[in-house]
């Protein structure tokens, strides 16, 4: 949920206060920031704020002097000290002029009136803005054992201070199964196992839970959770977003993030990476990867985009999300108008996108129609991405190629010797006018070219290959070809020419009729077919070039060759061959070698070279000779196949390897204009260069300032001339409220002024500095937080904490809230047993409800779930489609990543209700949790209802859950020993296996008591 | 610990809900508070505050008939005989010059005269054209608005544009909008239901995004209801379990966490104990609902409805049973108007999927009384340009924003009656020009709310349907 909550001001001035009679409360000081600011801001600053073109009868209230300036004269808006002399106080209580204006339905309420009133006679004092004042240390001893044991913790130190000044006791420790389950879903996004908890109960002793922590920390399953959380930020999906929804690479960024997060990699460095990796004077591979935040935004591939209007929209995409993602600024809404609430100007809002114009992200719309309506689709500049196991097979390929390139020289070489004996031969040959064979494909497609069906070369132990290593099997319901087209190796035939192709028929199951096509200069109007006429192509009643007859199908079950004069399809002296198709009509053909037989023994040059004296020989004649003499002999033919084939070996490899979006930089990055009122068709603004927002101060780069300049700033000390002790401070908070179920400053998305202040500034700013202190050390951040009493504190709260805090925002208890999508998954399936642990990789597709994709389009698009083991993978790894996410994690508030996401919703809906009940995956989790519950054996029902309830909630069942649940077993006892049709439909459901050990009605009973049991509230919650 | 007291647990509940629905500002009056309630909101909740002061709502729902892909205005409502003369000459400049272009960009500009007939129809004697047969024949029921204009020229922004008034990521559709001002007026189904249609030509993509409820509480969301398998996803009992077997699942399910909300007095456990009993009453309520088989031959004759068949004609009837049972907000898409190319031969199809069941829908609500309550809006994203796109025997149109066409009926709205105008070409609107933001205000003061009023604090704005620009009602089409 992404709302900034609002609670009344009354009720916040009461939290502040604690209990403090009324009367005292009337006379405190009041606090600028957290009582004062929010409301100037909610309801005058729209008029009398930061935006100067917006602003009525020239007056801000933003700072001090503005506000006690003389507007007109002898009138003061604020007089201070003197409430009945302040034009602000007699407007906001003037009933018939009153402020706001009526027409802005935003009237005061007596609260906020009286505050204001409070505020000018107490002095009318300003502070700056709390989240750009640097963050400052407190008193509290400092802690430089960020990784050792300590005594004392100074995060409880603050907090028992934020609690005792409002009157509030921290709630007592949680027991340690709530606690061992509360770290173990926090931390790793999975409930802990039984050994797990049984070893956490037998020793609950500080070292003990310190270990827990550790092993946490140290699981991959930390960085996969913590992957969800950033990926919600940076709006990582798996396709474009916009229009046909395409999808994109991007998954090797995913895998980044959640390898950077193990390796426990700085978050300066991090963000350094993400922003600007490929500017790194460094930068291999990873950092590559990681510059893919940059295109990570949502894409149009529909035709009749218009560049600049795009351009525009990426420019405002990357500024919203970057500043919200490292600064919690809203500089998003300076686009059109300078910001109304925070010190942000329209020009910030340009210079800080310019940092992007670099950005290389263009063809798709400066090409909307090249072939960029497909998916994947593709998003250049792409990467490829080579992990070691890759690499290694890579020089291995590489090492055959030199090893057959060797090889063909040798043998090249060693044709030299018998050079004259073969020009004797061919000259015999000339006088006899013997064929000469030349091989166009065998063993593999290397004429490059359009291809399309499956290329791929086989050989079965069952039947050998009549030429090379290898054919092709095509098996065919009805109408199958392959074709090659437009390649860049041709082959010139005369008239007489035959072109063959070699084919062995199934004679268990053979073709109806076989075709060979060639292609000369586009068309495909030259075919000869055998057998039937089932074939449609060119199909005639008379024969023409287009579809010539050839007879009866070959033999049956021997190699034989189909062959056609070029001639007979109508093809000329000297025409190419580029391209050629092989068709056959049902059962199963293997193709092999497809090449022409010249009836001419020799083109005219190596005739006329052999006719001129030896001694008389150009170079040219000599090579003509030497070459077509290669071009004759077996052992060269033969080495220079093996050398073919070596060589696409390591081009169908490079063509397998995974591509990924990066960024590249342009060399002259695009001209960044001020687009007044956002219209991007205004080309009469300003050009600006890069630049931070002014109010934070100045770069002063020499020359044009980067990407590079923007991420280093964000996390370079405010000593040293950047915002670090901000951006740390923005992070920090998001972390804490991913541990306490909300943030120290709840508006984790916004810290500007129409955000919420924190409840505990001291301890939120302690935890910053020592953030920074530690070199941006997430894992101990982390650490730090859930070592922390307060961390480990109960989660029900007691009745005086509702009064006081009902939000919780001063943390004297832990938070209750749902699981996450993605974890409500891993749970269903880790229960269930059936999870597959593995890192990394394309993205998963686990089953959804069929044509669910009906409404993509560009092209029409059909989900494949994954048959094998994959789709019982992890959450963070599911396919992401922006425009139709799955509907599972839709239905549990997983949000699109159309944008960024700061905070995600724990809904409660009836379609969430359907997904646990009916949701074919959460079937399969409980079949499988049914099946660990009956693998022990002899164990008697109560025994398996309790490891069941353990297995899912962690705790044991108490004797009346034990009695219901008896019930649901027994009462499906006796329901599927009266339907057997029933009981093997229910167990039979999804991919993995029935087992067949196991009494089907006992199977189908516990697996009604385990769906009871994955349909819990505490199954899923998190306390 | 012990039982905390009565008063205390309303209030943790109070809270949590609260905090559960994130924060609708308190200034919301009680419209919120349908929110927090569960199911899919409260009946009959009314929204002080929200609602215009003294204004008794003209209309309860909306029917939102949406022709995505944007069809031509010039061959539906707007003839312009000046555009057929100059058929094939060069479109003047003046016209097109500094205009924003979709896929005409760069190409040689034509004019292309309507390849439509135009006649009166009605006692008003409204202009429709010879494509639309059966809407002609309620000419007198429907307001024509000739002078729409809007601001996106690519189908998935204008569409994004058209629901929610702005192109920024994650704001909520107009349908959630609705039942965030109104709440529900059945508990058991969603308030906002979408519908798409199959048949015509290639079709629009169309992105879920449409119906989402961007920043506003997920159960204010568009629910996608399907005119063929599961009406809606895992709607259906697993194979082998009977609806007994599911109630005792359901039953089991509430006893257990009844007994874990006494140790914890957690109040989103009750909320959970409703939400699987109402996904349970869903499992049957749904497919009876989505079950045409009992309408009469005569009205399935009427809409040309065949059930199962996914259709556009039995999408309408089955707005019809949504807007009978209460679902407040219905939009249904045919994604088949985008008539780049074949215009002539495309619209026939179009047309023939899309007029007799809109015509009939308008009929079939009028006959039961409920066309005075029912608004009913039929529209694209954008029109199609006067120009033509693509050459041979039938040449399209590309996108165009600066005027189109659109009707309303029902709800409040002025039967009979044209509204606006565009230029002698049909290129841009000139006389009262309606942008979409004031459609949206238009139709949220047939619903009684005021679009000033129906705000969200978001991210430190006041965030609206209608933008932060004004908008205006277009009062000349109301009665």
């Amino acid at each position: 949920m992404r709302v900034v909550i609002r609670i009344p001001l009354s009720l916040l001035t009461v939290l502040l206060a604690g209990l403090a009679e009324n009367a005292a409360a009337q006379t405190a000081l009041l606090d600028f920031t957290r009582e004062v600011r929010p409301i100037l801001s909610k309801h005058c600053f729209a008029c009398h704020g930061p935006d100067a073109e917006a602003r009525e009868a020239d007056l801000s209230l933003l700072d001090f002097e503005s506000a006690t300036r003389e507007i007109a004269p002898g009138i003061f808006a604020v007089v201070p000290g003197d409430a009945e002399a302040s034009e602000l106080w007699l407007r906001i209580t003037d009933a018939d002029d009153p402020m706001p204006p009526e027409a802005a339905h935003d009237e005061l309420d007596e609260s906020e009136r009286l505050i204001l009133k409070r505020w000018i006679e107490q002095g009318a004092s300003y502070s700056p803005h709390w989240a750009y004042v640097l963050p400052r240390r407190t008193t509290v001893p400092p802690t430089d054992h960020l990784v050792d044991d300590f005594i004392g913790h100074s995060i409880d130190e603050l907090n028992l201070h934020g609690l005792a000044s409002a009157g509030l006791e921290p709630a007592p420790p949680a027991d340690p199964v709530t606690l061992l389950r509360r770290a173990s879903l926090d931390l790793g996004g999975l409930p802990p196992t039984i050994r797990e908890l049984d070893a956490f109960l037998a020793d609950s002793s500080e070292e003990a839970y310190e270990s827990v922590i550790d092993r946490l920390l140290a699981s991959d399953h930390f960085g996969e959770r913590f992957a969800t959380k950033w990926l919600d930020l940076v709006r990582y999906a798996d396709t474009v977003g916009y229009h046909g929804d395409q999808e994109h690479r991007a998954w090797p960024f995913r895998d980044w993030v959640i390898r950077a997060l193990n390796s426990n990699m700085p978050f300066d460095r991090f963000t350094i990476e993400q922003l600007a990796g490929d500017l790194l004077p460094d930068a291999g591979q990873d950092q590559f990867i990681a510059s893919g935040y940059n295109r990570l935004l949502q894409t149009s591939h529909e035709g009749g985009v218009q560049l600049m209007e795009y351009r525009a929209i990426y420019m405002a995409d990357r500024v919203r999300n970057a500043s919200e993602v490292w600064m919690g600024a809203t500089l998003g809404c300076a686009q059109c108008h300078d910001h109304k609430y925070d010190p942000f100007t329209t020009r910030d809002f340009h210079t800080f996108g310019a940092f992007f114009a670099d950005v290389d992200d263009e063809e798709h719309l400066r090409k909307p129609y090249d072939g960029l309506n497909s998916t994947p689709t593709r998003r250049s500049p792409e990467m490829q991405v080579v992990n070691d196991e890759a690499q290694r097979r890579l020089h291995a390929l590489e090492a055959a190629v030199a090893t057959a390139e060797r090889h063909l020289e040798t043998e090249t070489t060693e044709l030299e010797a018998h050079q004259e004996a073969w020009e004797r031969d061919l000259s015999a040959r000339l006088a006899n006018q013997t064929p000469v064979e030349r091989i166009w494909v065998d063993d593999v497609l290397d004429t490059g070219g359009r291809l399309q069906g499956d290329w791929s070369f086989d050989r079965l132990p069952e039947l050998e290959p009549i030429r090379g290593e290898s054919y092709r099997r095509q098996s065919s319901q009805g109408l199958t070809q392959h074709y090659t087209v437009d390649t860049t190796r041709t082959i010139a035939v005369q008239p007489d020419d035959r072109i063959m192709a070699w084919v062995h028929l199934d004679p268990s199951n053979p073709p109806k009729s076989v075709m060979l096509q060639v292609n000369i200069a586009g068309n495909w109007e030259h075919r000869a077919v055998w057998g039937g006429d089932q074939i449609a192509y060119g199909h005639q009643a008379e024969d023409h070039d287009g579809y010539r007859r050839m007879g009866d199908l070959p033999k049956l079950g021997e190699w034989v060759r189909l062959e056609v004069s070029a001639n007979r399809l109508g093809i000329g002296p000297g025409e190419e061959i580029n391209g050629i198709a092989f068709t056959q009509f049902g059962g199963v053909v293997h193709w092999d070698a497809c090449s022409i037989m010249a009836d001419t023994v020799a083109p005219a040059a190596v005739i006329e070279a052999l006719a001129t004296p030896p001694s008389q020989r150009t170079d040219e004649a000599k090579h003509t000779l030497r070459a077509r003499h290669a071009s004759e002999a077996p052992s060269v033919l033969e080495a220079a196949n093996r050398h073919r084939v070596s060589l696409a070996e390591v081009a169908s490899f490079d063509a397998m390897l995974p591509r990924t979006l990066f960024t590249r930089s342009l060399e002259i990055p695009r001209e960044v204009r001020i687009l007044r009122r956002g219209d991007w068709m205004d080309e009469s603004g300003e050009i600006v260069q890069p630049a931070v927002p002014a109010f934070l101060g100045d770069l002063k780069p020499d020359g044009r300032a980067g990407r590079l300049h923007l991420a280093r700033w964000l996390v370079t000390p405010t000593a040293e001339g950047g915002i670090g002790e901000l951006t740390a401070r923005v992070f920090v908070n998001r972390i804490w409220a991913m541990l306490l179920g909300e943030g120290l400053c709840p508006s984790v998305e916004d810290f500007g002024g129409q955000g919420r202040p924190p409840g505990n500034l001291e301890l939120l700013d302690h935890l910053t500095l020592q953030f920074i202190d530690s070199g941006w050390n997430i894992k101990a951040l982390v650490r730090e937080i859930v070592t922390s009493d307060t961390y480990r504190r109960s989660s029900i709260p007691t009745p005086t904490q509702f009064d006081v805090d009902p939000e919780n925002l001063l943390f004297a208890r832990q938070s209750r809230h749902r699981l996450s999508a993605e974890a409500i998954r891993d749970t269903a399936l880790s229960v269930g047993g059936i999870l597959v642990d593995r890192t990394g990789g394309p993205s998963i597709k686990p089953p959804q409800p069929d044509g669910y994709y009906r409404h993509l389009n560009f092209p029409v698009r059909r989900y494949q779930a994954a048959g094998n083991e994959d789709q019982w993978r992890r959450g963070v790894y599911v396919h992401w489609q922006r425009q139709f996410l799955h509907p599972m994690l839709k239905a549990f508030d997983a949000p699109t990543r159309e944008a960024c996401t700061a905070r995600r919703e724990a809904s409660n809906t009836p379609l969430a209700a359907l997904v646990l009940m009916n949701d074919p995956v959460f079937l399969e989790a409980a079949r499988g949790l049914a099946q660990r519950l009956l693998a022990a054996e002899n164990s008697p029902d109560d025994q398996r209802l309790d490891l069941a309830m353990r297995l899912a909630t962690s705790r044991h069942a108490d004797p009346e859950e034990i009695r219901v649940l008896r019930d649901v077993l027994e009462r499906a006892r006796r329901n599927f020993a009266e339907s057997p049709t029933s009981t093997a439909a229910f167990i039979g459901i999804g991919a993995s296996p029935i087992p067949t050990n196991l009494d089907p009605i006992e199977l189908a009973a516990w697996m009604q008591v385990s769906r009871t049991i994955l349909n819990l509230h505490e199954t899923f919650n998190r306390e | 610990m012990n039982e905390l007291p009565r008063h205390i647990l309303q209030e943790i509940e109070r809270v949590n809900r609260r905090q559960f629905l994130g924060s609708l500002s308190m200034g919301v009056g009680a419209a919120a508070l349908s929110q927090w309630l569960p199911g899919f909101g409260s009946p009959s909740a009314t929204a002080d505050g929200l609602l215009l002061p003294g204004r008794i709502p003209r209309a309860k729902r909306v029917i939102f008939l949406c022709m995505a892909g944007g069809p031509s205005h010039l061959e539906t409502f707007d003839p312009k005989p000046q555009l057929s003369a100059l058929d094939g000459e060069a479109m003047p400049a003046s016209f097109t010059e500094g205009m924003p272009i979709a896929q005409l960009q760069g190409a040689d500009l034509r004019c292309l005269g309507s390849r439509a007939t135009f006649s009166k129809h009605g006692e008003s004697g409204q202009t429709i054209s010879n494509f639309l047969p059966h809407i002609a024949t309620c000419a007198d029921d429907i307001a024509i608005v000739n002078s729409m204009v809007t601001e996106q020229i690519n189908h998935d922004p204008a569409h994004t544009f058209m629901n929610t008034g702005t192109i920024v990521p994650d704001r909520p559709s107009m349908g959630s909008w609705v039942n965030y001002g109104l709440g529900s007026i059945n508990e058991d189904l969603p308030g906002f239901v979408v519908l798409t249609s199959v048949g015509g030509r290639n079709p629009q993509p169309i992105a879920a995004r449409q119906w989402s409820s961007g920043f506003l509480p997920s159960r204010l969301s568009g629910v996608e209801f399907h005119g063929q398998g599961d009406p809606v996803h895992y709607v259906s009992n697993p194979p082998g379990i009977t609806s007994d077997c599911q109630s005792h699942l359901v039953d089991a399910v509430r006893d257990l966490n009844r007994l874990r909300a006494e140790t914890t007095h957690d109040p989103e456990i009750d909320s959970r104990i409703a939400q699987h009993e109402l996904a349970f009453r869903m499992q049957t309520s749904i497919p009876d609902l989505m079950d045409i088989k009992d309408e009469s031959k005569e009205t399935l004759e009427m809409y040309g409805a065949v059930p199962g068949d996914g259709s556009f004609a039995s999408n309408c009837l089955l707005a019809r049973r949504l807007a009978e049972r209460g679902v407040r907000f219905i939009q249904l898409y045919h994604r088949g108007w985008d008539h780049h190319g074949g215009l002539k031969q495309y619209m026939d199809i179009c047309c023939r999927n899309c007029d007799q069941p809109t015509a009939a829908l308008i009929q079939d609500l009028k006959q039961r009384g409920m066309l005075e309550d029912t608004l009913i809006v039929w529209g694209g994203e954008f029109g199609r340009t006067p120009m033509s796109q693509g050459g041979g025997a039938d040449p399209g149109r590309d996108h165009h924003i600066k005027g189109f066409s659109m009707f309303l009926a029902g709800g409040g709205v002025k039967g009979g009656v044209t509204h606006g105008a565009t230029d002698e070409l049909g290129y841009n609107a000139v006389d009262d020009v309606v942008h979409v933001r004031d459609l949206h205000a238009t139709m949220l003061n047939l619903l009684g709310l005021d679009h000033q009023r129906l705000s969200v604090p978001y991210q430190g704005l006041d965030v609206r349907l209608t933008g932060v620009e004004s908008a205006r009602i277009v009062r000349e089409i109301l009665t």
